[in-house]
C-alpha cells in the first residue's frame, strides 16, 4: 500500500480509537459529561466523530490546516468524557501519547503529497522515531499523574510555577530554534 | 539553501501552550498532560533538527540521442551531516517522460558517504531539451523543517527525430553531373540500357553490339543511362504547426524531413533544407555523412515564430536552391504564405513535390453549429488550394497521423509517373 495511505488510515484508526475511548469514559458516572444526563456520553462522541470527519478532510485533500483543530476536538472529547477515578487519571497519559501518534501520523501523511521512490529505511526509521517519541512523551506524562491530588487547586504558587515552567520551555525552544536560524547563516 | 518550518511546528507548539494554559485556567492537569507530549515534541524536534550541508553533482549517461530513448540521470550527493530524508526531484520537461515509479526519489543519507540517485527518463519528442536542475529536498528527523535548494548543474540534450526506413521516394526529374544512385534520362555510361544506334567514329568498341552488327553488316553500338546524384532540397513549412494532444503537424514534419534526408543522402544525393516560417533557416545542400547530421541538428532548432510579415520566395538565398534540383515540400498546406511560395519555386521551374501532413484529424470541429460551420468553409478552401496546385501538376501526398510515411510515398509515385507523362 501506498505510504500517504498507510499513515493516512493508521492517523484515522488513531483518532477513531481515541474517540472511541473518550466516549467509553464518558458512560462513567464520575465523568463531567454525566452531568448532562444519561446521555452524556453523546458528547465526546459527538465531538471525537467530528474530529474524525475534520481529520478526514485533511488527509483527502492533503492540507494541514483541519488537522489542529480535530486534534483540539479530540482533546477537548477527553477532557468531557474523562472519569474522575483513578485508573482513568492514569489513562490521560496514554491517551496523550496516542493523540501525539495520531497527529504525526497524519503530518507524515502529509508528507508524502509528492509521491515517489524512498528507501525503505527511510520509513523504518521515521517509525521507529514517532513510535519512541510516543513512548517517551507517554512516560514523562505519568508524572504529573503520579503526583495528583484531587484536592490541588489553582493557588498562587501552583500558578506561579506553571508560568516560570512554561517560561522556561518557551526559552529553550526559543534557543533550539536560534540555533537552527544561526547554523543557515 | 532555503529553510521553512513545517505547519506541525507551530500547530504542536499550540497544541502544547494550549494545554497548559486550560490546565492553569481549569486547574486541571489532565489538559496539561494531553498538551505535554506535544511540548516534548517540539522540544525533541528543534534538538535534532540540523541544518545540512550538502555538495552533489549530476551526470548523464549521454547527452545526443534519438527519440524514444532513455537517458539515465544520476545525482551523487555528499552532506557533513546525516539526512533522514532527502528528497532528490527532478522537473521532467514536456518532451521528455519519466519512466518506472516517479520522477522524485528519497534517500537517507549518512555524514560523509556519498550516494548516487537514479531516475531514468525517456524522451517523447525531438529538440533541444534543456534539464531542469534537480532539487533537493531535505527533512530533519521528526518533519519540523524542510531544506530546500536546487542543483546548479545544467545539461542539455539533443534528442534527434527518429527516422523512419523508407523503400521509395519522389525521384528527381533532372539529374546532376556527379554519380549516384539515380537513373539520368540523358545517355552515356552506364549500365542501364537505353537504346542502339549505328556506330560512329570515335565510338568506343567496347559498346558496339556485335550480335545486331553481324545481322545488319553495320556496326551499332549501345546506348546506356548512366547513374546520376540528384540535388534535393527539403522545404519545411515553419509558419503553421496544429497541435493537440501534445503532438503537433511540425513534430511530424521534422520526423519526415529527417527520414527523407536520409535516405536521400544515403543515395549520394545532395540535399539541403529550408525551414520557410518566421524565421527563415537553411542549409545549404550537402552529401556526404556529415550533411545528416548537420541536417538533423538544424532540424532539431525548428520552431513556429508567430509572423504576420509577408515571406516569398525571394528571401530564400541563391545557392540553397540549385538549378534542377528536387524540392520536397512538407507542409500543411494552411498557411497562404507557403502556398505562395510553392506556386512561386513550380513557376521558377523547380521540380516539386508536396507532402501535405493532414491537420484535420488534429483540427477537430467543435460541437457547435457556427463552429462546425467554420470548420466545413475551412476545409472547402482547403481542398480548393489541393485542387489549384495539383491541376498545375505538383504532385501532393496527403500523410495522415499514425500512417506511415512509406505509405504516402508509395502514393506520390504514382503522382509522378502521371506528372512525367504529362511533361512528355
Amino acid at each position: 500500500m501506498a505510504p500517504r495511505l498507510t499513515t493516512a488510515g493508521l492517523a484515522l484508526l488513531g483518532a477513531a480509537a481515541f474517540g472511541a475511548l473518550a466516549t467509553v469514559a464518558a458512560t462513567e458516572p464520575t465523568s463531567v459529561a454525566s452531568a448532562f444526563g444519561r446521555s452524556g456520553w453523546l458528547i465526546p462522541a459527538c465531538l471525537s466523530m467530528t474530529a474524525w470527519a475534520l481529520l478526514g478532510l485533511a488527509l483527502t485533500f492533503a492540507d494541514a490546516l483541519p488537522i489542529v483543530p480535530a486534534l483540539v476536538l479530540l482533546g477537548a472529547a477527553w477532557m468531557v468524557g474523562m472519569p474522575d477515578t483513578e485508573p482513568w487519571r492514569y489513562l490521560t497519559a496514554v491517551a496523550g501519547g496516542l493523540l501525539l501518534a495520531t497527529a504525526e501520523l497524519a503530518y507524515w501523511s502529509l508528507d508524502f503529497k509528492v509521491a515517489g521512490r524512498d528507501q525503505r529505511a527511510i520509513h523504518i526509521r521515521r517509525a521507529a522515531t514517532i513510535a519512541t517519541l510516543v513512548g517517551a512523551s507517554v512516560v514523562l506524562a505519568l508524572v504529573p499523574e503520579l503526583d495528583f491530588s484531587p484536592t490541588a487547586a489553582a493557588g498562587l504558587e501552583q500558578t506561579a510555577a506553571g508560568l516560570l515552567a512554561a517560561a522556561a520551555l518557551i526559552a529553550v525552544a526559543a534557543t533550539l530554534a536560534w540555533r537552527l536560524r544561526s547554523s543557515a547563516a | 539553501m532555503t529553510i521553512a518550518a513545517s505547519p506541525k511546528l507551530g500547530a504542536y507548539a499550540a497544541l502544547g501552550s494550549a494545554g497548559l494554559l486550560v490546565a492553569l485556567v481549569l486547574g486541571r492537569t489532565e489538559a496539561a498532560v494531553l498538551g505535554l507530549p506535544f511540548i516534548v515534541a517540539v522540544l525533541v524536534g528543534l534538538a535534532l533538527a540540523e541544518r545540512p550541508e550538502l555538495s552533489a553533482s549530476v551526470a548523464i549517461d549521454r547527452e545526443r540521442l534519438l527519440e524514444g530513448d532513455d537517458v539515465r540521470l544520476a545525482v551523487t550527493i555528499t552532506s557533513t551531516t546525516n539526512v533522514p530524508w532527502l528528497q532528490v526531484a527532478w522537473p521532467v520537461p514536456q518532451s521528455l517522460a519519466a519512466t518506472g515509479r516517479g520522477d522524485v526519489v528519497g534517500v537517507r543519507l549518512v555524514a560523509n558517504e556519498p550516494a548516487t540517485v537514479e531516475t531514468v527518463l525517456t524522451t517523447k519528442r525531438w529538440g533541444v531539451v534543456s534539464l531542469p536542475e534537480p532539487l533537493l529536498r531535505a527533512h530533519d528527523e521528526l518533519g519540523f523543517f524542510r531544506f530546500e535548494s536546487t542543483l546548479d548543474a545544467s545539461h542539455t540534450l539533443r534528442v534527434y527525430p527518429r527516422p523512419e526506413r523508407l523503400q521509395r521516394v519522389f525521384t528527381a526529374a533532372e539529374t546532376q553531373i556527379l554519380s549516384g544512385n539515380e537513373l539520368s534520362r540523358v545517355r552515356g555510361d552506364g549500365i542501364e540500357f537505353a537504346d542502339i544506334r549505328p556506330y560512329v567514329a570515335g565510338d568506343r568498341p567496347r559498346h558496339i553490339n556485335w550480335r545486331l552488327s553481324a545481322r545488319t553488316g553495320q556496326l551499332h553500338i549501345n546506348q546506356m543511362h548512366p547513374e546520376r546524384n540528384t540535388d534535393v532540397v527539403v522545404f519545411l513549412d515553419l509558419f503553421s504547426d496544429v497541435r493537440s494532444s501534445g503532438e503537433g503537424t511540425l513534430d511530424y514534419a521534422v520526423r519526415a524531413a529527417a527520414s527523407l534526408a536520409e535516405h536521400y543522402l544515403a543515395r549520394r544525393d545532395r540535399v539541403g533544407v529550408i525551414g520557410f516560417g518566421g524565421i527563415l533557416r537553411w542549409l545549404m545542400p550537402g552529401m556526404g555523412s556529415r550533411q545528416i547530421y548537420r541536417i538533423v541538428d538544424a532540424l532539431i532548432d525548428s520552431e513556429v515564430v508567430l509572423s504576420y510579415s509577408w515571406r516569398n520566395i525571394e528571401v530564400v538565398p541563391p545557392g540553397t536552391l540549385p538549378p534542377k534540383s528536387l524540392i520536397v515540400a512538407l507542409s500543411t498546406l494552411i498557411d497562404e504564405r507557403t502556398v505562395g511560395a510553392l506556386l512561386d519555386l513550380h513557376a521558377r521551374g523547380f521540380d516539386l513535390a508536396v507532402v501535405e501532413v493532414v491537420v484535420a484529424e488534429l483540427a477537430a470541429p467543435r460541437t457547435h453549429e457556427a463552429f462546425q460551420l467554420a470548420h466545413r468553409m475551412w476545409r472547402l478552401d482547403h481542398e480548393a488550394t489541393l485542387l489549384a496546385l495539383r491541376r498545375l501538376g505538383i504532385p501532393i501526398v496527403r500523410w495522415r497521423r499514425g500512417e506511415p510515411l512509406q505509405r504516402a510515398m508509395a502514393a506520390g509515385q504514382q503522382f509522378e509517373r502521371w506528372n512525367r507523362w504529362l511533361r512528355a
